[in-house]
């Protein structure tokens, strides 16, 4: 059955009504239970020069004005900054905030290095690293992070205090102010419902796992950041809504450089209220040297777009098959005008292999990045498990194993009992007016509406696993047909001299809209991931019948 | 019969049970193919071999079988380098494999594979890879800890010539 557009928009609304109640757990993380923000309610926040204002500087402010910064006025703007400074700490001027308040934080190191021994009552939240709850983090703040933003006072799952901050360095550029995580506590900023958080302008480095988190949160922009040297992930959004994640650069994470994992849930492709389709927008990033560039268990709702996604072990990845997070399985995002190139990294050789064995994560290099998690090495873009997303207009070269490669998750992997729904995965999927297997010749003026450059081969351009899964609702029991139309499909996607290369062959990847009747795939195509499944960094680095962790040769 | 007789024949029963094994023993050999294995050769790892087959429970009680656990030998007894998983795909761990709880509840350890819990009469999903040993030596036996399966060395032969 295929749904008429009203009765779609009026299930959505249901849909996300629903969503919105629904408990959940947390990612590749030990994380409280978390819910879905009120689709309906939240706005992607904008940059404000309005608002109460508190200052901060660090004992090196005053240098650094003058050292660092080249233009003239920033330079001026800061030595009158400075003059009003208030704070040495950004947290102590987060817990003076309140709603709608702009904290700006002049040139310097922050180390925030008063909230590192706790006070009295947070003895043993200091020693946890597991799951806190809300109530744990707002009783101990600092537990856990080196700056907390928690937003809601009454335990309501909404912000109602400290809503709406905006933290923003006032350098000319990122590294003039620098977030310090020094390796000793899991996240370095954690907004938790801290609805209209915006952060700006700053670096941020040395988490344990996030350098920026944001939790439940309803409207958060993440804007001109620098974020590296993360031991798992440089920017992490949860179970969050109308987010922004814009001009950032990450690098250097043992996993992901920007992860919108458990994206907004609800919407399936239908605009909210608002005539958002997507409820996460990543734009202008670059993400680089991590394992992966971009990722996101159950990444619904999210558009990535101009973004750049290189010299990673592989570029994207959005998956099903994580159990824990909320909104499974995942649907309905998209890649668009982004360059997913030279994502070759080789984080699994035997020499890394040892490294990360025998080096303690306190004392690496932060440049040499040991992976959290196995991903197949010399990939441009990775859909496990998904359904219904877009991945057009984008160039996808030099990724020396697969430029793109599209698989089934079976259900129970992740958690799903219901054995009707054991094909729900890997439906509905569109490539469409790729350029592969060519780089533009310049990679700063890239007109997406052509396919021109110079030939750099991906290993194979599209690869699938020739599985094609049914379309389920999916908040209901059972596998209940949504659409009998769509499948996965590719279409007008071309490469270096018109053509391109794919397993299984051109001929046989179905032109949009697809065919969409079940089929359940070529098994020995999936039966060569399986054994991938069983890596360990530790005890087994090298699975046999795996060979992701090799890198390939280039084409 | 009096109640010393009778007391008698309950140990006499008892010691009979315990002599059969007794239900607290896991059962020997309970796992049998289901159907010949499928093995296949990755065309990338020419050396390696990845096999995938349904095990069925042919005893009365519950087989437990920890993917850990499973060995695989070769004709001649040696143990050869071997991975195995009862996930049905590919998957990960929640947590990464360095950082995670100690130990994790049965049903995660299903979720993931690394555990098989198999009712009398039913069956898992078993996917085994290993890398053939140099040589002329190739696997042979699989050992699950409670008794062994030998791989059918026409189901490698076949892989091999389909290669």
């Amino acid at each position: 059955m295929r749904w008429g557009r009203i009765t779609g928009l009026i299930a959505a609304v249901a849909l996300m009504a629903a969503a919105a109640l629904m408990p959940a757990n947390a990612g590749a993380h030990a994380e409280r239970a978390t819910f879905f923000p009120d689709p309906n309610q939240g706005a992607f926040p904008e940059y404000r020069t309005y608002g109460p204002e508190l200052v901060v500087c660090a004992r090196e402010s005053k240098r650094w004005i003058k050292d660092k910064i080249e233009d003239p006025s920033v330079r001026r703007a800061n030595e009158r900054l400075r003059s009003r400074c208030q704070f040495d700490s950004i947290q102590t001027a987060v817990n003076r905030s309140r709603n709608g308040y702009r904290i700006k934080v002049l040139p310097g190191i922050y180390e925030e290095k008063r909230w590192q021994t706790p006070p009295p009552g947070c003895e043993d939240e200091y020693l946890n690293t597991g799951a806190l709850s809300y109530e744990q983090h707002r009783q101990c703040p600092n537990a856990q992070n080196l700056i907390a933003i928690l937003g809601d006072t009454n335990g309501d799952r909404i912000c109602d205090s400290k809503c709406n901050i905006q933290i923003e360095g006032t350098g000319d550029d990122p590294a003039d102010v620098q977030l310090e995580g020094q390796k000793l506590k899991l996240n370095v900023v954690r907004a938790d419902r801290a609805d209209g958080i915006y952060l700006k302008n700053f670096e941020v480095e040395f988490s344990d796992f996030n350098n920026i988190y944001v939790l439940e949160t309803n409207g958060f922009r993440i804007d001109d950041i620098v974020s590296r040297y993360s031991r798992e992930y440089g920017i992490l959004s949860f179970a969050s809504d109308h987010g922004i994640y814009e001009n950032c650069d990450a690098s250097y994470s043992g996993d992901s450089g920007v992860y919108p994992g458990s994206g907004p849930n609800g919407r399936h492709g239908q605009p909210d209220i608002h005539g958002h389709v997507y409820g996460i927008e990543i734009r202008n990033c670059e993400s680089h040297h991590n394992t992966i560039g971009m990722s996101g268990t159950a990444g619904n709702g999210t558009w990535a777009h101009d973004n750049r996604f290189r010299d990673n072990s592989t570029g994207v990845t959005t998956d099903s098959f994580a159990g824990g997070h909320p909104g499974m399985p995942q649907d309905n995002s998209k890649w668009s005008h982004n360059l997913i190139y030279s994502n070759n990294n080789d984080l699994f050789n035997n020499e890394r292999d040892l490294y990360c064995q025998q080096v303690p994560w306190e004392e690496r290099d932060p440049q040499k990045v040991c992976p959290t998690f196995q991903v197949p090495v010399g990939t441009g873009i990775l859909i496990a498990g998904g359904n219904d997303n877009i991945v057009e207009e984008n160039y996808i070269f030099d990724n020396w194993r697969r430029g793109t490669m599209l698989h089934w998750v079976p259900a129970a992997l992740r958690g799903e009992q219901d054995p009707a729904r054991t094909y729900d995965t890997s439906s509905n999927n569109r490539y469409s007016r790729n350029c592969v297997s060519t780089r533009p010749a310049n990679l700063s003026n890239v007109n997406f509406a052509t396919c021109v450059g110079v030939q750099d081969r991906n290993g194979v351009d599209f690869w699938w696993d020739e599985q094609e899964g049914q379309d389920c609702i999916e908040e209901q029991p059972g596998c209940v047909e949504d659409d009998s139309v769509k499948g996965n499909c590719w279409e007008n996607n071309t490469g270096f001299g018109g053509t391109y290369t794919s397993d299984p062959i051109a001929l046989l990847l179905p032109a949009c809209p697809g065919l969409d009747s079940l089929r359940t795939g070529n098994s020995a195509k999936q039966a060569t991931l399986v054994p991938c499944a069983t890596w360990n960094p530790e005890d087994n680095t090298d699975p046999p019948g795996c060979d992701w962790f090799t890198r390939p040769p280039e084409p | 019969m009096d109640a010393s007789r009778a007391a008698a024949l309950v140990i006499t029963a008892a010691l009979m049970m315990a002599g059969c094994g007794g239900d607290d023993d896991p059962p020997r050999d309970a796992l049998a193919w289901f159907d010949t294995p499928t093995v296949i050769v990755p065309p990338t790892l020419k050396q390696d071999r990845i096999l995938r087959a349904e095990v069925r429970n042919d005893s009365d009680q519950e087989v437990r079988v920890e993917a850990a656990a499973i060995k695989v030998y070769d004709e001649r007894g040696r143990p050869v380098k071997a991975s195995a998983t009862f996930a049905e795909g590919y998957l990960h761990s929640l947590y990464p494999p360095t950082r995670g709880p100690a130990t994790l509840p049965d049903s995660e350890l299903s979720r993931l594979g690394r555990l098989a819990e198999i009712e009398p009469g039913k069956t898992a999903t078993l996917t085994l890879s290993w890398r053939e040993p140099a040589g002329r030596r190739t696997a042979a036996t699989v050992d699950y800890g409670q008794g062994r399966l030998s791989i059918p060395p026409e189901s490698v032969r076949r892989a091999e010539r389909d290669l």
